[in-house]
């Protein structure tokens, strides 16, 4: 069979999109040596940050999950006046550069600002804590979680709902059990999104918390302090380990697909 | 390879006969003859390519005797020569007073580098100065070869051992008795040690297997002078021909020769050319300039570039600021290109880019530490120089200091409150400052700190002088003898010791307190040297960048500094004016 020249644009495409990808994580992942990555594993610290950095991550997702699903269901539900203007408030965390994320969240959090000094008499610090680590990955994490699980709703038609509610149930009983059986693989998907994006951020997070530090952080710090060399170990793991987890997660999903 | 050479050759003396074949006859076979004796330059090719287009203008032929520097200088002396070229300092102004040698002129450079099996043995590589390597040569008595021939290297080579205090005798010491190139592949064939020049290592580097395992002293630079006999003392002797080839030699178009010379075979030049200053050679500046500076010379550095621009408006200047160490690391790890270093602390660039990536460092001006707050930190109305360490001792106050592993203003802050404790004699005073600073208090570069004064987050943070003036921040000053500033005390700053990582993850070193002194230098490899020196000529005068420095709240040194009378030979020729050689 003769394929169709643009059969062919799209395989190239493909192969150099791929290339573009992976040639320079590649690189990156087999530049250090076994026994430095060894080393770098046990050093407690690389450790900490790592833990830190998957658990601020995961706490800034399960936030985006218990305050953002009603938001995306209501936002895939109903119309009303402003919804664009909510939704691109809501796509804003992604457009803004990051370190202005950390400046922002700072300036409200400081004692020059009244937020900040309600926080202060409730003794919640943000600067150098890791409540400001959390509230910065969910400031930049929401906005994947909500668009994903609003998609995950508008697909679910409204009349299996409308069904239910006619039978007698309620709102909330409807939500629990007729949407949301059906929406949990894209709600996922979200968390999956969410905590990536949460994972990897930076420039925000070393504005809000140089201390204790994320994985990140670390990275920029033995940049910093001892160059390429011992950065790169850190940086190889902390992929590894969040890699492993998201497929870990999508295996997870795709494995229920099947048994349903 | 070979064939090729010799294709090359074969062709070169069939046109060299054609061309004879044409011009002897008109010429009427009385073409003149000028004898020149010199080393490696000839043994390297570069006089052949210098001596084709001279003979073509003077219409005569250039007759080479090949000797290393003492042998081409008793040549001259003795009127057997007419013109040398030879790299042996103190024997050519000897010469030259003794009235055996005129018209001696700078022509090129080129330097010294050791080299020596890839396992490199004795462990030379990141010797601070060649002696140290000579050193660890000697006491390991790793083979180690020497021409022995009393040439400029051989003596070169002789002064380093008497200064390493070793005495070059025994099994692992071999003379050759031969020339830079022979002797060189003897060392790769015995896989020994030898200090030749780069260019004969460039020249030979397909046929050998060593590597470059010191370089970088500048007292290893061989700068190459032209030298004419004395036609008075042997009026025999061709003068007029011997002052045509240094005038032609030393023109722009012989210094291109040089310039070029290895560049298309090799990819590097062989030889630097040094007779015509380049700024003139080549008019005014263009292009961009990329400085990589400490963060606390940003809003100086910007004003500076405002007005050269002005002043040079084809050149551009790049900026990027990142703690002095990280600077560092860009051009060390990542190879970021980079014309100026400008560093917080000039032991940076000491440490971390001489001798691989640069050759000198300036030292350039002068900062205090001071301890900087809002209206709204807490006891802003309390604080004075007096009761400072008070406040900070204080529940509820918020400071903090920059990373002490990563800018040098967070060890110097550090060595502020160690210097308090000796200085108002409290002991436990450093101690119980530290334990009201949690560790959240501190930032990666101090001029973050800023921010968070201003946001409120912070009360108080130990900033330099300069951040605090460009920052309209607040600031409480503290006397000389614990603020860094006045190298007066550096005996007393001595005292005040902070651990900081070291070259690896769990290694530490100590930092000793010192006056806070910045450091400049230019780029080894940097993308535009002419520009970039243009800048520093106009960043280190005192009507110009060291004014705007002086206004910004940084203190220069006029005139700029630097340590020893041989970096100062080693700075572009428009720069060793602006400086004074002072420890």
């Amino acid at each position: 069979m003769k394929r169709e020249p643009f059969f062919w644009i799209t395989i190239s495409c493909g192969l150099v999109i791929m290339a573009f990808i992976l040639l320079p994580l590649i690189q990156m992942m087999s530049a250090p040596s076994v026994g430095m990555l060894k080393e770098t594993i046990h050093d407690k610290d690389v450790l900490r940050s790592i833990r830190l950095s998957i658990y601020t991550a995961g706490l800034a997702a399960l936030i985006s999950f218990v305050l953002g699903t009603p938001l995306a269901y209501l936002l895939a539900r109903s119309a009303f006046r402003g919804k664009r203007l909510v939704e691109s408030i809501i796509d804003l965390p992604i457009a803004i550069p990051h370190p202005v994320v950390g400046i922002a969240i700072l300036s409200v959090a400081g004692k020059n600002h009244w937020i900040g000094q309600i926080l202060s008499e409730l003794g919640i610090r943000i600067m150098g804590s890791v409540t400001g680590i959390v509230t910065v990955l969910t400031f930049v994490g929401l906005p994947f979680y909500l668009n994903a699980t609003k998609t995950g709703f508008e697909v679910i038609s409204p009349r299996l709902e409308k069904v239910s509610r006619s039978l007698g149930a309620s709102m909330s009983s409807t939500f629990f059990r007729i949407t949301f059986p059906l929406a949990w693989r894209s709600m996922l998907i979200g968390l999956i999104m969410c905590c990536a994006r949460a994972i990897s951020e930076f420039g925000a997070v070393v504005i809000v918390a140089y201390h204790p530090m994320i994985a990140p952080v670390m990275i920029y710090e033995r940049f910093e302090a001892y160059g390429l060399k011992y950065s790169q170990p850190v940086a190889v793991w902390l992929v590894s380990i969040s890699l492993i987890l998201f497929l870990l997660l999508r295996i997870l999903t795709l494995h229920k697909v099947k048994e349903e | 390879m070979k064939s090729y050479r010799w294709l090359k050759a074969s062709m070169l003396v069939l046109a060299i006969f054609m061309v004879g074949l044409l011009v002897c006859p008109q010429a009427g076979w009385t073409q003149e003859k000028l004898v020149l004796s010199t080393g490696s330059p000839y043994e390297l090719g570069l006089i052949d390519a210098i001596a084709m287009p001279f003979e073509a203008k003077y219409n005569c032929k250039v007759d080479v005797v090949k000797a290393g520097s003492g042998k081409a200088i008793k040549l001259l002396s003795s009127g057997k020569v007419d013109v040398i070229m030879v790299h042996a300092k103190k024997a050519e102004e000897k010469l030259v007073k003794d009235g055996y040698g005129v018209n001696r002129r700078l022509v090129a450079h080129n330097d010294f580098v050791i080299a020596g099996p890839k396992k490199d043995p004795a462990k030379i590589k990141g010797s601070k100065d060649a002696t140290e390597a000579y050193k660890r040569i000697g006491r390991s008595k790793s083979l180690f070869f020497s021409r022995g021939d009393n040439s400029g290297t051989h003596k070169k080579e002789m002064s380093i051992w008497k200064k390493a205090g070793i005495k070059p005798k025994g099994k692992w010491y071999r003379t050759t008795g031969k020339f830079m190139g022979a002797t060189l592949k003897e060392a790769s064939q015995g896989q020994g040690y030898f200090m030749t020049d780069r260019s004969t290592y460039i020249y030979l580097s397909k046929e050998i297997d060593l590597d470059i395992l010191f370089e970088g002293d500048p007292s290893l630079v061989n700068h190459y002078h032209a030298i004419a006999v004395n036609p008075v003392r042997y009026p025999e002797r061709n003068y007029e021909l011997a002052v045509n080839f240094i005038g032609f030699i030393t023109s722009p178009a012989g210094q291109k020769i040089i310039r070029d010379y290895g560049k298309k075979e090799f990819d590097k030049s062989l030889y630097f050319a040094d007779a015509i200053p380049s700024i003139q050679a080549s008019g005014k500046p263009t292009g961009t300039v990329i400085i990589f500076n400490a963060g606390s010379l940003t809003i100086p550095l910007a004003k500076m570039e405002k007005v050269f621009e002005a002043r040079y408006p084809k050149v551009d200047i790049i900026r990027e600021a990142a703690g002095s160490r990280k600077c560092a690391r860009k051009i060390t790890d990542l190879k970021k290109p980079c014309d100026i270093m400008a560093s917080a602390d000039y032991t940076v660039i000491d440490q971390l880019l001489i001798p691989t990536y640069a050759d000198w460092n300036i030292r350039f001006a002068t900062n205090r530490l001071v301890l900087c707050y809002t209206n709204k930190s807490k006891y802003a109305k309390e604080i004075n120089a007096e009761n400072w360490y008070e406040i900070l001792l204080r529940k509820g106050v918020v400071w903090g200091h920059s990373d002490p592993n990563l800018d040098p203003c967070g060890y110097r802050s550090v060595m502020v409150l160690q210097l308090a404790e000796k200085y108002y004699e409290k002991p436990g005073l450093f101690e119980k400052l530290i334990a009201n600073r949690p560790k959240e208090n501190i930032r990666p570069k101090s001029v973050e700190l800023v921010s968070l004064l201003q946001t409120g987050n912070m009360d108080y943070a130990w900033e330099y002088r300069s951040v605090a003036v460009q920052h309209e921040l607040k600031f409480v000053e503290l006397p000389d003898q614990i603020n860094l500033g006045n190298y007066n005390y550096d005996a007393f700053y001595k005292k005040a010791v902070v651990k900081v990582t070291g070259k690896k993850p769990g290694t530490f070193l100590n930092k000793k307190g010192k006056s806070c002194t910045y450091g400049i230098t230019l780029l080894k490899n940097a993308p535009n040297t002419q520009a970039a020196t243009a800048f520093l000529q106009y960043m280190l005068d005192d009507q110009g960048g060291l004014k705007i420095l002086k206004e910004m709240g940084q203190p220069p040194f006029i005139p700029c500094r630097v340590p020893t009378e041989a970096m100062r030979s080693s700075l572009p020729k428009p720069l060793q004016n602006l400086v004074e050689v002072k420890d």
